[in-house]
């Protein structure tokens, strides 16, 4: 019957266990550190990717271009409608 | 409301953006998540490490858990199993339990012959096959449903059933064996 006893006493033992008090900042922190990292490696896979082939190279650098040069377009435009 | 629809609310809050409210999340599973893996690997700085990457990757992968399917206990639960399989996989424990100070300040009285046997209990439990250590530490420590456990292990209750019941026969015989010696 004491063994019984003792057994489920290390049973309770056994689920006292907890965490260290402010682990939630740590793994806060970790949450954090991760997203960051996560958000580092998705620029440093759209680099990879367009590193890969010349087609997308071109891409890149056509958007790049386009995305540029949009204010002197609208400039260009607005330019014509001035009357001297 | 009910715990599984705040679970709910907080992990929409979380998707939306806000992400500080996955701090109610894990100050509110911590303690489940330390214990299972704690009581799975027997080492306590190995368990505050895999605690952090369950928390971490059921972050990133906040958007596939389905409070229809399983409560988030239950979905944590079954990352941090998952987790505590591959480790084991990697590096299979040999040792026992380390004695937690913290646990054991609880119990200053408790007598040498008990001690003993505590310390078998623990090493009995380290040796028992992963399944039947996994079953035995849901059902018994975690205090889980049949369901539940069946839930995390993707198996049938039957299985967990019969898993459980080995176990335990095995920690009885241990228990037989320490009756002997008193």
């Amino acid at each position: 019957m004491t063994d019984e006893r003792d057994y489920e006493a290390w049973l309770e033992r056994r689920r006292t266990i907890g965490p260290p008090s402010g682990f939630a900042n740590h793994v806060m922190a970790s949450v954090r550190q991760s997203q960051t990292a996560h958000k580092i490696s998705l620029v440093v896979r759209l680099a990879l990717w367009v590193e890969r082939s010349r087609v997308t190279r071109y891409l890149a650098c056509s958007t790049a271009l386009l995305i540029g040069s949009t204010p002197f377009i609208f400039l260009a435009y607005f330019a014509q409608l001035i009357v001297f | 409301m009910s715990l599984a629809t705040e679970d709910t609310h907080l992990v929409s809050q979380v998707l939306d953006g806000k992400t500080g409210e996955y701090r109610r999340l894990v100050e509110r599973y911590e303690r489940s998540v330390f214990r299972f893996a704690y009581n799975m690997i027997g080492n306590l700085h190995d368990s505050e490490d895999l605690t952090q990457e369950v928390f971490v990757a059921a972050f990133d992968n906040l958007r596939s858990y389905d409070s229809r399917r399983s409560s988030m206990l239950t979905w944590l639960l079954t990352i941090t199993r998952n987790r505590c399989i591959n480790r084991w996989k990697q590096r299979r424990p040999t040792t026992v339990f380390e004695p937690d100070a913290a646990v054991n300040s609880q119990y200053p009285e408790t007598d040498a012959i008990r001690r003993e046997f505590w310390e078998e209990l623990d090493a009995a439990l380290v040796s028992l096959p992963l399944d039947q250590k996994t079953a035995f530490v849901l059902a018994e420590i975690e205090q889980l449903s049949y369901e539940e456990i069946a839930a995390i292990e993707n198996t049938t209750l039957g299985t967990v059933k019969s898993r459980i019941h080995r176990a335990k026969q095995k920690l009885r015989k241990l228990l037989g064996a320490h009756s002997g010696k008193r």
